[in-house]
């Protein structure tokens, strides 16, 4: 069987993640994503690393291959006009169009939606920027934890008698594209059946509360402003925590406030929390720091892997807090094929990620490596432009295709 | 858009969210919730901070305009409901328990949102939201070095695995389009939650230092910029970017100057080619910026130093609470709001348009519904009479 979208043509101006990983799902099932950059203003994600071996280098940082795997890659310099012509050109014969650039970037080089449109009615286009396409400050250029703070995020996350710390990362960058996703697929089904292309336009900033919207409600409806509540994230469960394993900054996430999960814990650790104070839900909530300090002393001398396993194999909700080690060699996360083996001419094999999940008969595409810059840049100009190659010798030598 | 698509949601916390993005696109969203009620209307925070099955704010938050029916699927009768339901379906959308995963034979796109991979060795591991985001990484990133590790304060596992389901089901659902064939559709929870540990798995390859849990930026000639900054009324997230972003670091330290005094040779750093010369100019040039932008922002309010921000093009936001972001005069005239209505009869201002287009609008439509409250209709709409469905409530199966 062949994937959800082979056959699907997508033109992929973007850059750094949001843009970018909305491009992978996209590839990931099957569409032919065609990244338009340039050597002349490098996409900065290829300036971040980390690096294989070592080198800063564009070819060689993995967070490319992490979010642009599968694309073909064509160098075309926008800063041309006749750059912003062979866009044009190839936006006449894709299915799909994804920028992030500031809103009215695009619109200035004349590549706007309702350029784009007005030449290809079928084009489904989506735009994703901090604050979007429309209102006041619509024009504010940001990236990913700048999105945290606006969403109400950063706010969240820390001590309350430290200054906040946000969440990790960028982190509307790593929600954003799946909404961005969800609607040009949802437009593409009804452009299938009613001929009619669509407009997507997601603020990045706005994307992130929906994934905090219980806090928001809580404010909405109840008139409180939550703020940070350091580790004490659900108030209403005990024991439920991290609690810290031997070595250095190790620690394992338990979560066994439920009867069984509690009962299951308490001969566990025997004689560690027969305190009868902890009998009941009500016990353990009323003295929940002194509850959490005895799991603690217990969990402190022990191996947090055996201690999961320990723990797991009584049926209770418990999970080392992984770090990118244990992330990359999980034999769990294998075993879908969640992660494949690369094989790139610059960084040679390396271990990657595949699609975000799997579809049976139609199937996603395996680990891919990202592409070199412009690597297809001539075979993309003849194959989907039309160019000859008298055309694009011509604008190499203009150096636009740079 | 996704008119005439249905979908039974057969509900889970870690569906809610698919279920909302495919209704608030256009789908015809049925939950299924046990007779006792959905594990999601038990998520705090309460309506008025009082518990009730009708009063879970996360429940309205992740349900409108979706319709509920009960029936126990684990009974013969409830199954064969759900069978009768599922013949008018074109997704069936479920949690780690896939009860209905051969409806792929009836042409069904079925997507099951389990919490590990479906045939690995933690796929009957036990979890709770906390213990999968402990699993995917962004947990042990998150917060300050020598604390333990922090989390969101809102479930994310649920969140991510939603949001990410949706995609999956309308790949699923293309397919079936295309072919005309069910198709089987797995999502991980902890593969979803990933997402927010970016490219930490990758580290481990090179030989470049691993991500630390810090609220301050990687190091750059020996200094760690603060990412977080006090001002008069909360605190301020400021990048001081380098290579492809560092034309805005020059906007703001010119901007800075003219608020504290900073050195002229400090204001005109390049910092595209940040770090350069020795090590000790470099660090007297960040060390500089970083003091001015400390005494710069003690005096102002957030909003002031966001205005600046945008004016002068550079990347600096204020950490807005849930109170700022209602007000924010951008997303209430982009119109992010629509009214939502509450069961105490009030209505809130809810964030419900995530996306716009040039020719569909995302509406609040129907509030979260009660449980139950379209058992009738949907039973009787696929040919129960009123007695049958009467007879199916006394016996507890609906």
């Amino acid at each position: 069987m062949t994937a959800s979208l082979a056959g699907l043509r997508v033109l992929d101006l973007s850059w750094v993640m949001v843009g970018p990983m909305t491009g992978r799902y996209l590839a990931d099932l099957g569409a032919d994503v065609i990244k338009v950059e340039s050597r002349k203003r490098i996409d900065p994600l290829r300036t971040l690393g980390p690096f294989v071996g070592g080198v800063s280098h564009p070819e060689r940082t993995l967070s490319y291959h992490f979010i642009n795997a599968g694309k073909r890659s064509v160098t075309i310099d926008l800063s041309h006009e006749a750059g912003r012509d062979v866009v044009r050109s190839l936006a006449r014969h894709v299915d799909v169009v994804i920028e992030s650039f500031t809103a009215g970037t695009l619109d200035r080089m004349g590549l706007g939606w309702s350029s784009l449109s007005a030449e290809n009615p079928r084009l489904v286009m989506a735009s994703t920027c901090l604050f979007g396409q429309t209102g006041p400050e619509r024009a504010a250029a940001g990236v990913g934890t700048l999105g945290a703070a606006y969403s109400g995020a950063s706010h969240l996350v820390g001590w309350p008698d430290r200054p906040p710390t946000g969440p990790f990362s960028a982190w509307t960058d790593s929600v954003t594209p799946r909404f961005v996703a969800a609607c040009l697929l949802a437009a593409l089904r009804r452009r299938d059946r009613e001929g009619k292309g669509c407009y997507v336009d997601v603020a990045q900033a706005e994307a992130g509360l929906q994934f905090l919207l219980p806090e928001y409600f809580r404010f909405a409806a109840n008139g409180v402003v939550p703020g940070r509540r350091g580790a004490d994230v659900d108030p209403h469960r005990a024991p439920s925590g991290t609690f810290p394993c031997a070595g250095v900054d190790r620690w394992i996430a338990i979560d066994a406030s439920a009867d069984a999960h509690w009962r299951a814990l308490r001969s566990l650790a025997a004689p560690a929390l027969d305190d009868p104070a902890f009998d009941t839900l009500l016990g353990r909530l009323r003295n929940r720091e002194r509850l959490h300090s005895s799991v603690a002393g217990w969990t402190k001398p022990q191996d947090r892997d055996a201690l999961e396993r320990g723990l797991q194999n009584a049926g209770i909700p418990a999970h080392v807090l992984a770090d990118g080690d244990d992330l990359i060699d999980d034999p769990d996360l294998a075993a879908d094929g969640y992660y494949g083996r690369i094989e790139d001419p610059m960084i040679g094999p390396q271990r990657m990620r595949g699609a975000q999940f799997t579809i049976e008969p139609a199937r996603t595409m395996p680990a891919r490596p990202a592409p070199l810059i412009g690597a297809s840049t001539d075979e993309v100009l003849r194959e989907v432009a039309g160019f000859s190659d008298a055309k694009i010798d011509a604008l190499r030598r203009d150096g636009v295709l740079a | 858009m996704l008119d005439g698509v249905r979908v039974l949601e057969v509900s889970r916390s870690q569906t809610m969210m698919a279920g909302r993005v495919l209704a608030d696109l256009g789908a015809d969203v049925i939950v299924v919730e046990p007779p006792g009620g959905a594990e999601g209307r038990r998520l705090p925070p309460f309506l008025g901070e009082r518990a009730g099955l009708e009063r879970g704010l996360t429940w309205h938050a992740l349900n409108r305009n979706k319709r509920s029916v009960t029936l126990d699927v684990a009974s013969s009768d409830g199954r064969d409901l759900f069978l009768r339901l599922a013949a008018t379906a074109q997704v069936v959308l479920e949690g780690e328990q896939a009860h209905f995963a051969s409806l792929t034979q009836n042409g069904v796109v079925h997507c099951a949102v389990r919490a590990f991979s479906e045939n690995g060795p933690k796929r009957a591991a036990a979890f709770t939201d906390r213990t999968i985001v402990a699993a995917a990484g962004p947990a042990y990133y998150t917060g300050d070095g020598d604390r333990a590790p922090l989390y969101i304060p809102v479930p994310q596992a649920m969140m991510e695995a939603g949001a990410e389901a949706a995609v999956a089901v309308l790949a699923g659902l293309a397919a079936r389009e295309r072919d005309g064939e069910g198709q089987r559709v797995g999502v991980s929870m902890r593969v979803a939650a990933m997402m927010s540990a970016f490219s930490s798995p990758y580290y481990p390859g090179t030989q470049e230092a691993r991500p630390q849990r810090s609220s301050e930026r990687r190091p750059v000639v020996g200094i760690r910029a603060p990412q977080f900054y006090a001002c008069r009324d909360g605190f301020v997230q400021v990048n001081i970017s380098t290579g492809g972003f560092g034309a805005l670091t020059r906007r703001m330290t010119e901007w800075v100057a003219t608020c504290v005094p900073l050195a002229a040779d400090v204001v005109d750093t390049d910092w595209s080619r940040f770090p350069y010369g020795d090590d000790s100019d470099a660090a007297r040039r960040l060390q500089a910026t970083i003091d001015a932008l400390t005494l710069a922002f003690s005096t102002m309010t957030k909003f002031a130093i966001g205005d600046a921000a945008r004016e002068h093009g550079f990347f600096a936001a204020p950490l807005l609470d849930m109170s700022d972001i209602s007000r924010f005069v951008q997303y209430r005239e982009r119109g992010l709001w629509d009214s939502q209505a509450l069961p105490d009869g009030r209505s809130i201002d809810a964030p419900v348009r995530f996306a716009h287009f040039d020719s569909f609008e995302i509406a609040s439509g129907r509030p979260a519904p009660a449980l139950s409250e379209h058992t009738h209709e949907l039973l009787a709409e696929v040919g129960l009479s009123a007695q049958e469905i009467q007879a199916l409530f006394a016996h507890g199966i609906v």
